[in-house]
């Protein structure tokens, strides 16, 4: 059993119910808990959280004075000057027709990868359906597999000539080729599917974290099914949705990995096909590319601002209390079949269709649609290739590393701050919640000049080690960390920390004890969505590593580059096999330490 | 409320951190002249060069670190361990711009990390116009061709050829094209891939016609402007290298020779030969640089990459510097009419990024 339960009220507009804990004697607690923190700036608690928000600050703050620099004061220095948005946005850019693009690319895939990773971790947690253990693996494998080959892969599924979907099923079934990838209902489908995984992992924390009893009074009272959906389940997730949207828009907005494969083909650009231009020229445009990256910033802001408002009167989502609940789980009856139907046919079209391609290319000397013939000639020679890359152990020892290593300190981190943001009234925690966004924006590249210029300069030795990797990457993946902590923290009501402070102890302990173990279901999901994504960061990497310190996405870049391509394909399915152990053991350590699991469901 | 409070902190520290330097982009160290690091080494010859350099590579610490853009390298540092046993090659391989800028901002923060530089020309000439780089001295330079030497602080170790390559299926014998500007009919519809950061080939082609063929630059962006009417955009040369091989589209417009030549070899129905006219040269050098923590070690390299290295250069399927070398054939048939871009275009590098953007996105080219 678990120690939790709700004291949520459906919907309640009532001023008297705005953010912080309940207006009790007690009132500012957490302020003056923060307050006495400061004041005694020596002790443990006010190292920990002063250094937690300054390390976080600090992050955040040095690409974005970096890029802040370059944009507005030109590479002469002299002066402010806003020649930059000009060079950008102005001339024959279509900087407007472009973001349109973007626009419609990233509504469309944000809106798909929600609905599909709400209704999975739905079906997951609260029903009987069959085949959990699929769901595993239908979850995190897109996640896995890097764009560029994901992509690839679904370019020889859905090529309107060439494509397997249509040249092997619906030509000879239907006698027509109704798939086109190389459409902006294409992109976000496959930016869509590849992108489901960040939403799944935030609603299964949040989820877990509910309790179904307002769901059942609700249909005690006589609401149908859509209308407990409708007016309770949806509403008390809104936190973890509106975190998820958030991530997924401002990501695919900046993302042009899936839009450079498919868009281009049929004269479709996006924004950031100016800023990929403006980097690959020399000399390098930094102003400009400042100029886009500020743009894609504004509308990023935007978004935090406006999750902050949708989540203001911030009570109505706490639905972990002082009371305990079991989760129970919806019993699908007749529909059972169908789910699990339903079930199998995801896990067939976003895990055994593109893997199976991959893992049929990397099989292969070179790409052809398979024939009798080709299926004669299928060779292990890649995974032979991968085995004997003289760094392929380095890299992948050096990747373990710096993911593990940026995986714990991001949440840790994200962890404290998040309750800076959410459970104190600490001047300025809204523009530290934005600060703490903001590395989603800056182009990799950026990042890495910026943290090759500051390292450079600095007496300690960070430069030209693994120290600079995992800087890196703790700013790139803050914002996600922060995304997923916050939305744990907001499901918790602060009378668990009072009746915690009340009883004796230290908020220290009360942060150990009571915080993180309540929160343990997002911070994992937050830990493992980083672990992932870092095993396949390069935009960064490749400016920083040092030889010797070689990591896995270098790699691949290496395959990339050189055109070998299937032998790419054979290091992405060794990956894939890799990180799905790793992410099965720390579910398993996960489910030692006291998160709950769903496979007795 | 204040809101500022908390932040305040913190900006304050990123402006501390801001003033330490001057503005990130701009600047560069300058090299004082007459500190020539490897001139104890340059005016040697023969067996006492060479045994001189190794012993003095010993004593530095019997390491070189390489910046590299180059896919084969492991290649080259394969021979050159078998070479000269002891002498250990660090290799930081990464694309050509980010070799660049790596290099840059580490000597415009007075801590220059590498030895030798091996990348494309136009980083190089980057390079070189900061005053990083020092012009290689040594007996190698007798044996390579003309258009390898002179370019100022660097010297060519290999060329690229940029070609058209097509799929055979879908490119029936006789159908072959044989100049760049038939691909102007529409029979090419949805049949021909460019890749989208390819300027400098289409800055090549673009002065071939103007310089060489004597068209008006008009008639050069009308032509182009049906090619690109014809043309599917992809990104990365090694996808669009797999979808040719796969048949997705017929035609690649340019691609490295090497490419196709090593995914011919493993029997994709892909071919460049006969050449559609005109083939791009394009030079790859090696580069020592002005500062390096180990000046011998880095002579030695230049010296044997330029010397035994050529071997292996052209056993990989590129196109090697040197005059010649035992047992090779030239890729490019005798006879075809190959181009390097013109000085005046290798300049002029935003205007031809900025033509091809807009020329891709279907623009009106105002300048």
């Amino acid at each position: 059993m678990t120690l939790a339960s709700t004291s949520t009220t459906s919907r309640d507009d009532d001023p008297a119910s705005r953010p912080g804990p309940a207006p009790r004697p007690g009132e500012n607690k957490p302020v003056d808990r923060l307050l006495r923190l400061l004041r005694r700036p020596l002790s443990f608690q006010g190292l920990l959280v002063g250094v937690a928000v300054v390390v976080v600050g600090y992050l955040a703050l040095v690409p974005l004075g970096y890029l802040v620099h370059d944009t507005f004061l030109g590479s002469g220095g002299s002066g402010v000057s806003l020649d930059a948005f000009a060079r950008a946005y102005g001339g024959n850019s279509q900087a407007g027709q472009m973001l349109l693009n973007s626009l419609w690319f990233a509504v469309g895939s944000a809106a798909l990868a929600l609905t599909l990773g709400t209704a999975l971790a739905y079906v997951q947690v609260r029903t009987d359906t069959p085949f959990k253990g699929l769901f595993f693996a239908a979850s995190l494998v897109p996640l896995i597999v890097p764009g560029i080959l994901y992509s690839t892969s679904w370019i020889f599924l859905g090529d309107p000539s060439t494509g397997l979907l249509n040249s092997l099923l619906f030509k000879p079934l239907f006698g027509s080729s109704p798939i086109n990838i190389y459409s902006v209902w294409g992109m976000i489908w496959v930016q869509g599917l590849h992108l489901a995984p960040v939403t799944f992992l935030l609603m299964v924390a949040a989820f877990r974290a509910m309790d179904p009893s307002l769901e059942e009074s609700a249909a005690m009272s006589g609401a149908s099914r859509l209308t407990v959906l409708r007016r309770i389940t949806v509403p008390l997730l809104r936190p973890a949705m509106i975190s998820a949207a958030l991530l997924m828009f401002v990501q695919s907005l900046e993302s042009f990995e899936v839009p450079g494969l498919l868009g281009l083909q049929n004269g479709i650009y996006v924004f950031t096909s100016r800023i990929y231009f403006v980097l690959r020229a020399y000399p390098i445009d930094y102003g400009a590319a400042g100029a886009y990256a500020i743009g894609l910033l504004v509308i990023a802001a935007m978004g935090v601002l406006l999750s902050g408002w949708l989540q203001r009167s911030s009570r109505n989502f706490q639905t972990v209390g002082g009371k305990a609940f079991r989760p129970r789980p919806v019993e699908l009856g007749r529909a059972r079949p169908y789910v699990g139907a339903g079930v199998i046919l995801y896990f067939l079209v976003t895990v055994i269709l593109p893997v199976g391609v991959l893992v049929y290319a990397s099989l292969l000397k070179y790409y052809t649609a398979p024939t009798s013939k080709t299926l004669g000639r299928l060779t292990l020679d890649n995974y032979r290739a991968v085995f004997t890359m003289p760094l392929a152990f380095t890299a992948l020892k050096n990747s373990l590393i710096v993911g593990i290593g940026a995986a714990t300190a991001v949440m840790f981190l994200a962890a404290i701050v998040a309750w800076v943001v959410l459970r104190t009234k600490a001047p300025g925690r809204r523009v530290l919640d934005l600060l703490a966004f903001t590395p989603i924006v800056i182009p990799g590249l950026v990042l890495g000049l910026a943290l090759s210029f500051v390292y450079l300069r600095m007496p300690l030795p960070i430069y030209g080690t693994l120290l600079i990797l995992l800087i890196s990457y703790c700013t790139r993946y803050l914002p996600y960390g922060m995304r997923y902590a916050s939305s744990a923290m907001a499901q918790m009501s602060p009378e668990l920390e009072e009746s915690a402070a009340v009883s004796g102890a230290s908020w220290f302990q009360t942060f150990r004890r009571v915080l993180l173990p309540l929160m343990s279901g997002g911070i994992l999901a937050g830990w493992v969505y980083i672990l992932v994504v870092s095993f396949r960061e390069l935009s960064s990497t490749i400016l920083l590593y040092s030889p010797g310190k070689e990591v896995l996405s270098v790699l691949i870049w290496e395959q990339f580059e050189n055109g070998q391509f299937t032998t790419l394909a054979a290091l992405g399915v060794c990956m894939v096999a890799l990180l799905v152990l790793l992410v099965s053991v720390a579910y398993r350590l996960g489910a030692r330490f006291g998160l709950q699991s769903d496979s007795a469901n | 409320m204040r809101q500022g409070a908390l932040p305040v902190g913190l900006l304050a520290g990123a402006l501390l951190l801001g003033g330490c330097g001057t503005s990130p982009t701009a600047g560069t160290t300058g090299s004082a002249p007459g500190d020539n690091p490897y001139a104890a080494y340059e005016t040697l010859t023969g067996k006492e060069r060479t045994d001189t350099l190794l012993a003095a590579a010993r004593s530095e610490g019997g390491a070189v670190d390489l910046y590299t853009s180059n896919t084969d390298i492991q290649d080259l540092v394969d021979g050159f361990r078998n070479a000269y046993p002891g002498i250990e090659v660090n290799a930081f391989r990464a694309n050509s711009e980010t070799v660049l800028q790596r290099a840059s901002q580490e000597n415009q923060a007075n801590k220059p990390q590498n030895d030798v530089m091996d990348t494309n020309d136009l980083e190089l000439r980057a390079l070189d116009a900061q005053h990083l780089l020092h012009p290689y001295q040594g007996p190698a330079e007798a044996g390579l061709k003309d258009a390898a030497k002179n370019l100022g602080g660097w010297t060519a170790e290999r060329f690229n050829a940029f070609v058209v390559g097509w799929n055979t299926d879908q490119v029936r014998a006789g159908e072959e094209p044989r100049d760049i500007t038939d691909f102007a009919d529409p029979k090419w519809k949805g049949r021909l891939s460019v890749e989208v950061g390819d300027w400098d080939w289409y800055a090549s082609i673009h002065t071939y016609l103007t310089e060489e063929k004597g068209m008006s630059p008009s008639d050069a962006d009308d032509l182009f402007k049906k090619i690109a009417a014809n043309v599917k955009v992809v990104k990365g040369h090694t996808v669009q290298g797999e979808l040719l091989s796969a048949g997705q589209f017929a035609v690649a417009l340019s691609v490295y020779s090497h490419t196709v030549d090593k995914a011919a070899k493993k029997g994709a129905p892909v071919a460049w030969r006969p050449a559609v006219e005109p083939v791009i040269l394009r030079p790859n050098g090696v580069a020592l640089m002005a500062h390096p923590r180990h000046p011998a070690a880095a002579l030695l390299w230049t010296d044997w990459v330029l010397t035994e290295g050529q071997k292996i250069i052209a056993r990989s399927l590129r196109i090697p510097a040197a005059e010649d070398v035992p047992g090779y054939e030239e890729p490019v048939p005798a006879g075809t009419t190959t181009y390097s871009l013109s000085k005046t275009a290798e300049n002029d590098t935003v205007k031809w990024n900025t033509a091809y953007d807009a020329l891709l996105r279907g623009v009106p080219t105002a300048g």
